[in-house]
């Protein structure tokens, strides 16, 4: 009779076991992704990923997690030596501090050299020359693609037809099943985006290949400033945050900095409609990651994961779900179809404006 | 699934078709008991595991054996309806109680004929020892240690507390709990239950109306939570499937309820709501005369610790599977260990003493 428990805790025993599927990949995200080893060089990228090193040749290219992003160089060579760093997903008019002679090798890329002293450091910035300037911009939002890359064609193709759009933010859930074929395609289809772009990691790309993603994609825990608004892209991908991502996000809103504060998260703390009950594995978590962008001041929290488009609030922070920007598999009944978000932010005014732009 | 639907069901498939047959308990009374194998439990997993009742086939119990298949059967039929309204709607929020509820119940039946078809092919055809879930009158005090572990929440350490109050159709159990580690904890509320049915009382079979308040403040965390419920429990004795099932049950529970969430960090306190389907699937059984266990599918994730995170791929979507166990110690003392597992695992052991 005894053995009658066995089932249960089997059960039991297998659901102990994954507890907690974020662990791996936010020591990824925070102890691997950004850099590269050149022998006798580590050098670092943040946020961002080294695509490809060749350490004889002392070259490096790095894909930018975000429009400004530092490089750090750290040798423990016997002389000065020239590193030659390129630099992907990056805006055309990018300056070093301290300055550089830049090279565009590409749409959306560059090229410089970069002479590390023997035993020493080298670190620099690239940035746009106003990008600290506080002035009114506007990004794009672009919901779950999940492989339907002929649908986000459209999409690309209207976001591209914007001249006024200066970046664009995935909502996750870029690929079908996170596979690295997919991840693959997925980025070839992002790269024809004429601006650059920025993704934070869905539940579909969780349940895949995550470190190839990772290690293609880049920092999938990530904060920046740009024109006086800081950006806050955090990995809700398990329905649920890592504590040390539960950490950083308050660290991030905690700062001082800019007034005006966009956080981005695949699934959304709650399903705003409840009874699907599509958000966070836990409502509790759910509610403390809610008091804490309320707290931090948070004046957008931007989701995907639902296959919809939802304006709502909580804890007074305008919460967006916008999750079709590709997916074949929409939501039906409630009218969302194909679109993406054109974000207006002027952080003058501290005063966003969301458009929907629908692609038909 | 209710009892209700899987009688009718077994009636269906057991009818004969020139004479009324005698209900099907009453037939297997007849029938000298048999007792468990190892043969009949590995079939139970192979190919049981895939075919329900194997186990009782291997046992020699054919009836309770295609009464389990048939359990399966309504089971896979109700899920895959339920999932396939799930698909086909892209899983609009307006037609949610109508997939995730089949869906639910319809693996609360698969995995009750499973489950079933093991514990008989392991214990026989005798039945168990009557359950000390049956619903009795008079009034209880429970106390006991409450820990959560592995969460996102940053407390472990706890306790909680809670009287039962059950008088002929009624019953009243205020609760609470306190967590004072970390950034701490404290909850309490109270549950109304009003007994719709009890058909055979010596069983635990029984219908009940319940409501449910609970309040929970968190004040690390600068938030709070009251939530508000009405549903239907059911259990049902599984002794209509299966002889060997005697005194063992399933559990139902269908309802709704709201969250309304308080945020104390902004000048003011904000309050927002949530509504909440409330369904729980589930299986109890007596193995020994003074022990038994009920294992729990909650389908919810506004209690802690929230809901399992099995695979990123079901995230946000799955609720929290509960075992509780009753060791009746001496006369009127119990010993009540309880483990739930989701974002993160509660742990409870309590002492129950019986006042009156």
């Amino acid at each position: 009779m005894v053995r009658a428990h066995v089932p249960a805790a089997g059960i039991v025993l297998l659901a102990a076991a994954c507890l907690d599927p974020t662990a791996e990949r936010t020591t990824r995200d925070l102890e691997e992704i950004g850099r590269a080893d050149l022998g006798e060089i580590q050098a670092r990228i943040e946020p961002g990923v080294a695509e490809s090193i060749d350490r004889d040749a002392l070259r490096v290219r790095f894909r930018a997690n975000a429009p400004q992003v530092t490089l750090r160089f750290d040798s423990t060579a016997s002389a000065e030596r020239k590193v030659s760093v390129e630099l992907v997903n990056v805006f055309d008019d990018l300056q070093t501090d301290p300055p550089l002679a830049l090279q565009r090798t590409g749409e959306k890329r560059l090229a410089f050299e970069v002479l590390v002293p023997a035993s020493g450091q080298r670190q620099l910035t690239v940035a746009r020359p106003d990008e600290a300037e506080a002035r009114p911009f506007r990004f794009a939002w672009v919901g779950d693609v999940q492989g339907g890359l002929e649908r986000f064609a459209q999409v690309r193709e209207r976001i591209n037809a914007d001249p006024t759009v200066e970046f664009v933010l995935f909502a996750g859930d870029d690929t079908n099943s996170g596979q690295p074929d997919q991840i693959r395609d997925f980025l070839a289809a992002a790269e024809a985006l004429a601006v650059p772009w920025y993704t934070v990691i869905g539940n579909h790309e969780a349940m895949g290949d995550e470190a190839f993603f990772q290690r293609a994609v880049g920092r999938i825990n990530v904060a920046f400033d740009y024109r006086g608004t800081r950006f806050v892209l955090v990995d809700s991908a398990s329905g649920t945050l890592d504590p040390r991502v539960h950490q950083r996000m308050a660290d991030w809103l905690g700062d001082t900095g800019p007034g005006l504060r966009i956080v981005a998260m695949h699934l959304p703390p709650f399903d705003y409609e409840g009874l699907r009950d599509g958000g966070f594995n836990s409502r509790t978590e759910g509610a403390k990651v809610m008091s804490r962008l309320s707290s931090g001041g948070a004046d957008l929290l931007l989701s995907g994961h639902l296959h919809t488009l939802r304006f709502s609030s909580m804890a007074e922070v305008p919460t967006v779900v916008s999750g079709c920007g590709g997916v074949g598999f929409g939501m039906r009944l409630d009218g969302s179809d194909l679109h993406y978000l054109a974000i207006d932010v002027d952080p003058g005014r501290e005063a966003l404006t969301i458009g929907l732009v629908e692609v038909r | 699934m209710s009892a209700a639907v899987l009688s009718l069901a077994l009636t269906v498939l057991t009818a004969a078709p020139d004479a009324p047959p005698a209900p099907v308990e009453e037939r297997l009374e007849l029938l000298p008991p048999t007792p468990g194998s190892p043969l009949a439990a590995g079939a139970a997993v192979l190919p049981g595991l895939l075919l329900h009742g194997s186990g009782h086939f291997v046992l020699g119990e054919p009836e309770a054996a295609r009464n389990l298949l048939a359990t399966q059967g309504i089971g896979v039929a109700s899920f895959v309806a339920g999932f396939a309204l799930l698909a086909g709607t892209g899983a609009a929020n307006q037609l949610a109680p109508l997939y995730v509820i089949p869906t639910i119940g319809g693996l609360g039946a698969i995995s009750v004929s499973w489950l079933g078809d093991l514990a008989g092919s392991i214990h026989g055809s005798e039945g168990w020892p009557a359950s000390g879930w049956r619903p009795e009158a008079g009034l209880s005090l429970s106390a006991g240690y409450d820990g959560l572990f592995a969460s996102k929440l940053d407390f472990q350490h706890g306790m909680s507390l809670r009287l039962d109050w059950r008088g002929e159709r009624l019953r009243l159990s205020p609760w609470g709990s306190w967590h004072p580690q970390g950034s701490s904890h404290a909850a309490a509320g109270v549950l109304l239950a009003l007994q719709l049915a009890r058909p055979r009382p010596e069983t635990v079979t029984a219908l009940d109306l319940i409501l449910g308040v609970a309040h929970q403040r968190f004040p690390g965390d600068d938030f709070h939570v009251t939530t508000g419920e009405v549903y239907l429990e059911g259990r049902a004795d599984l002794g209509f499937i299966a002889r060997s099932l005697r005194n063992a049950w399933a559990l139902a529970r269908v309802g709704w309820g709201i969250d309304a969430y308080g945020y104390e960090g902004a000048d003011a306190t904000i309050s927002d709501g949530l509504p909440l389907l409330v369904i729980s699937i589930g299986m109890g059984l007596q193995p020994f005369e003074r022990a038994g266990f009920e294992l729990v599918y909650r389908h919810r994730k506004n209690e802690l610790p929230g809901g399992m995170m099995l695979s990123s791929g079901l995230a946000g979507f799955i609720g929290m599977l509960q075992l509780d166990g009753r060791i009746a110690l001496a006369d009127g003392w119990a010993l009540l260990p309880s483990v739930r597992l989701g974002t993160g695992v509660r742990t409870t052991l309590a002492v129950e003493a019986r006042l009156w």
